[in-house]
């Protein structure tokens, strides 16, 4: 009896398929565990030898009764996300504000002067309409009681901005209906004796202001010009959507959307041309470049940038990896994705955001340098088994998904991770060619966490699972409005809020504003710009004519195949060009998962030790059901 | 109790968050209702006197039946020891959705909101206790 194990280091997972040779081959065991350390590096080794024990005792054996370790030959890949804000809302002097607190009160549209309720009755005789400013330290009913003393007396109060969240309470106690926005938290910082506008719509649900988000209504009620008009669109756009706002004026005042200087990427290829972007050209620029120069023998960013970090971080990264001079170390592709980032506005009263621009940025470092031997080396120390470096991924991986049923050369695969999407290519010869490209899943995570302004723990948790709000107790409304009633109780912390449905039928209540339908949207975005963009830039790399439309099938396998959404994404997009394109199931058991590993075990069946880059006939043909054996214990 | 039948049939059609307190009226009372009211949802408040058989946790016994007659059927209940609690009839009657010692003003305001938030279908606000008070339970 023998049993042979083929281990696949992976960026994130490193999985085992072991076989077992007994008068014919079979799978027994299939093993997943976490990589340990950075891929391609000796503290891959615990990682390796808790997988392979994991096998081990799935198929009922002592790890020492493995005979032979078969490693994967990966060139180890680093992929590094960075995000370039290149726009910025300033306000200077507090000039303009807008908010929108859960509880408005009233309803229409006032302007006046800027007073403080404290201010002494008879100062105010002048002026022809004011907007009083209730801070923290008045009660609502004193409050209330001295705008209707106000009023009574003869002053016109078109509306009030509170501190507190009183405005309901104010609006039920005084004799006049007025707008009244409330949770104003820096209240002191509104500017007295100045013009204001106040907004709150009118009607129930679903009403929103129309005058301060319309620039020509703000144009309208402060009498701009149509040079101050163009400079209020930003504050205008920011209140779009609002149930109520409030603008405030001031003369020295200033509101501006500027451009900051975001750095430049140099891009070099590899005939020896270069090409100067600047980052705030956007994303379709930048790619445009990176597609005209391919292949690409090295892009620089430029110093102080956070692109800059990033590219350096990653050359620093692969450099302690290999143990190459960083001079050496080049970065092969990038993929910039334009975003919307929201940002604190500079100046603002009540915490308010806008949606800035900005570029996110993916890179990949790639090196021939390979420290597998060392891994190597290492394993057949621990364990004293002999290891053998099999052959070369992208081809253990073609070997490993053509146990899919239905699947024949030629073919492609598309191995979606989380650092990179790679892609191999298998022609009717058997010629083998394959790609790496920047960005898959960890982009996607850095694009949901900056656009929701959400960490990257809750981001990874909102890319994997789908969402649905909690409406009632015993029930909750998912993404597509289906409704899923609970038989117990929802605890009170989770009710009324967003949450996150794990695979085990757990809610996880997310700390988030947003409504079910901005999240799903923003992930779903995120999603397509990341991986659809990549799925057609990567079959294009491997398609003997540069042309998507040039493959027929394509076989998606890696931890991002596992998605619930993004392999339909995928083949909905792919099927534009009539290519069958599906999620793979290696050797018709373990889904998308364990191609590399099974086509490892596959390329040493049969006693062969090497493996070069053409699959011969003979065991293309004999995977699947003949002579491997389905995988009877996953 | 005080209230005639006709009057509770009435209260029931009547979509309202009910509060029950035993004996004198709480301090807390007037915040609560403040809590409710900025919220924008109808509510009522009920005295009773107090039960003769002196049930373990008044306050949650007392939301739960406040709860049953509300038209939303969401009831706060407050006992002699400033124990509030806020109870949804379809729940459980020993599990209700918060209990706590409430003592400062925006305690009880908070407490009100999110009665008013559960019939809204917006999130609850965590109920802060004085780590003092939490010692005592």
């Amino acid at each position: 009896m023998e049993y042979i194990a083929g281990v696949d280091i992976g960026n994130s997972s490193t999985e085992v398929a072991l076989v077992r040779n007994n008068d014919g081959y079979e799978f027994v065991a299939t093993s997943l565990f976490r990589t340990t350390g950075l891929k391609g590096t000796v503290k891959n080794v615990p990682g390796v030898v808790n997988a392979l024990e994991r096998a081990a005792e799935t198929a009922g054996i002592s790890v020492d009764e493995i005979d032979r370790i078969l490693l994967n030959e990966a060139a180890p890949v680093i992929g590094d996300v960075a995000m370039e804000t290149i726009t910025e809302t300033v306000i200077t002097e507090s000039t303009m504000i807008g908010h929108d607190p859960s509880t408005p009160g009233g309803a229409g549209l006032g302007t006046g002067t800027v007073v403080e309720i404290t201010t002494d009755r008879d100062t105010l005789t002048d002026e022809p309409s004011v907007i009083v400013v209730v801070p923290a330290t008045v009660d609502f009913a004193d409050a209330a009681g001295t705008i209707n003393e106000w009023v009574e007396q003869g002053i016109d109060i078109q509306g009030a901005i509170v501190q507190k969240d009183d405005a309901v309470l104010i609006n039920n106690r005084i004799d006049r209906e007025i707008p009244i926005v409330d949770e104003v938290g820096k209240i002191e910082e509104i500017p007295r004796g100045q013009p204001a506008a106040v907004e709150v719509a009118t009607g129930g649900s679903g009403q929103t202001i129309d005058q301060l988000s319309n620039p020509y209504g703000l144009a309208t009620l402060f009498e701009l010009s149509s040079e101050e008009t163009q400079k209020i669109i930003p504050v205008s756009r920011a209140l779009v959507g609002n149930k109520s706002a409030v603008v405030i004026k001031t003369p020295a005042g200033d509101v501006e959307e500027r451009t900051i200087p975001a750095g430049s990427l140099t891009v070099i290829g590899e005939g020896g041309n270069s090409v100067s972007i600047d980052i705030d050209q956007g994303a379709d620029e930048i790619m445009a470049h990176v597609e005209e120069h391919w292949p690409i023998a090295d892009i620089r960013g430029e110093r102080g940038s956070n692109i800059g970090g990033m590219l350096s971080r990653a050359r620093e990264q692969m450099g302690e990896v290999t143990g190459q001079e960083l001079s050496e170390i080049n970065i092969r592709d990038i993929m910039a994705v334009d975003t919307l980032v929201p940002q604190k506005v500079e100046g603002s009263v009540a915490s308010e955001h806008s949606m800035e621009t900005a570029v996110g940025l993916a890179a990949m470092v790639k090196t021939s340098e390979l420290p597998m031997q060392q891994i190597a080396d290492e394993v057949e120390d621990r364990l004293e088994t002999a290891v053998t470096i099999q052959g070369i991924e992208a081809n253990m991986a073609i070997l490993g998904s053509l146990t899919t049923p239905g699947t024949d050369v030629p073919f492609a695969i598309l191995d979606m991770g989380g650092g990179s999407t790679d892609a191999a290519y298998i022609n009717e010869t058997n010629e083998i060619t394959s790609t790496h490209l920047a960005g898959a899943g960890d982009m996607v995570t850095m694009l949901i966490a900056s656009e929701l302004g959400v960490d990257r723990e809750l981001a990874e948790g909102l890319k994997k699972y789908p969402v649905a709000k909690v409406e009632t107790l015993f029930s909750i409304r998912h993404e597509d409005g289906t409704v899923t009633f609970l038989d117990e109780a929802v605890d009170s912390e989770t009710f009324g809020r967003v949450v996150l449905l794990k695979d085990d039928g757990s809610l996880e209540p997310v700390g988030l504003d947003e409504s079910v339908e901005t999240v799903r949207r923003t992930r779903r975005q995120a999603k397509e710009k990341v991986f659809v963009t990549n799925a057609k830039r990567a079959l294009r790399r491997i398609s003997p004519t540069e042309s998507t439309r040039y493959h027929s099938f394509v076989v998606m396998v890696g931890r991002s195949a596992l998605d619930f959404e993004i392999p339909e994404m995928i083949s909905d997009a792919l099927a534009e060009y009539g290519i069958v394109c599906g999620r793979g199931n290696i050797r018709s058991t373990t889904g998308p998962r364990n191609a590399v590993a099974t086509g490892l075990c596959l390329s040493y069946v049969g006693d062969r030790t090497e493996f070069d880059v053409t699959v011969p006939d003979g065991l293309a043909k004999s995977v699947g059901t003949t002579e491997i054996v389905g995988d009877s214990r996953s | 109790m005080s209230d005639t039948r006709t009057q509770s049939a009435a209260d029931e059609a009547v979509p309202r968050i009910h509060i029950r307190y035993v004996g004198e009226e709480p301090s807390t009372l007037e915040y609560i209702e403040h809590g409710i009211e900025e919220e924008g949802v109808p509510w009522r408040t009920h005295a009773v006197e107090e039960d003769e058989d002196s049930p373990d946790e008044p306050s949650r016994e007392l939301a739960f039946r406040a709860a049953s007659e509300s038209g939303l059927k969401i009831g706060i209940g407050i006992d002699r020891d400033a124990r509030h609690t806020l109870h949804h009839a379809r729940l459980p009657p020993e599990e209700p959705v918060q209990r706590a010692r409430v003592e400062t003003d925006s305690q009880a305001r908070a407490v009100g909101a999110n009665a008013a938030r559960l019939a809204k279908r917006m999130p609850l606000e965590p109920i802060e206790e004085d780590s003092e008070n939490r010692e005592r339970e």
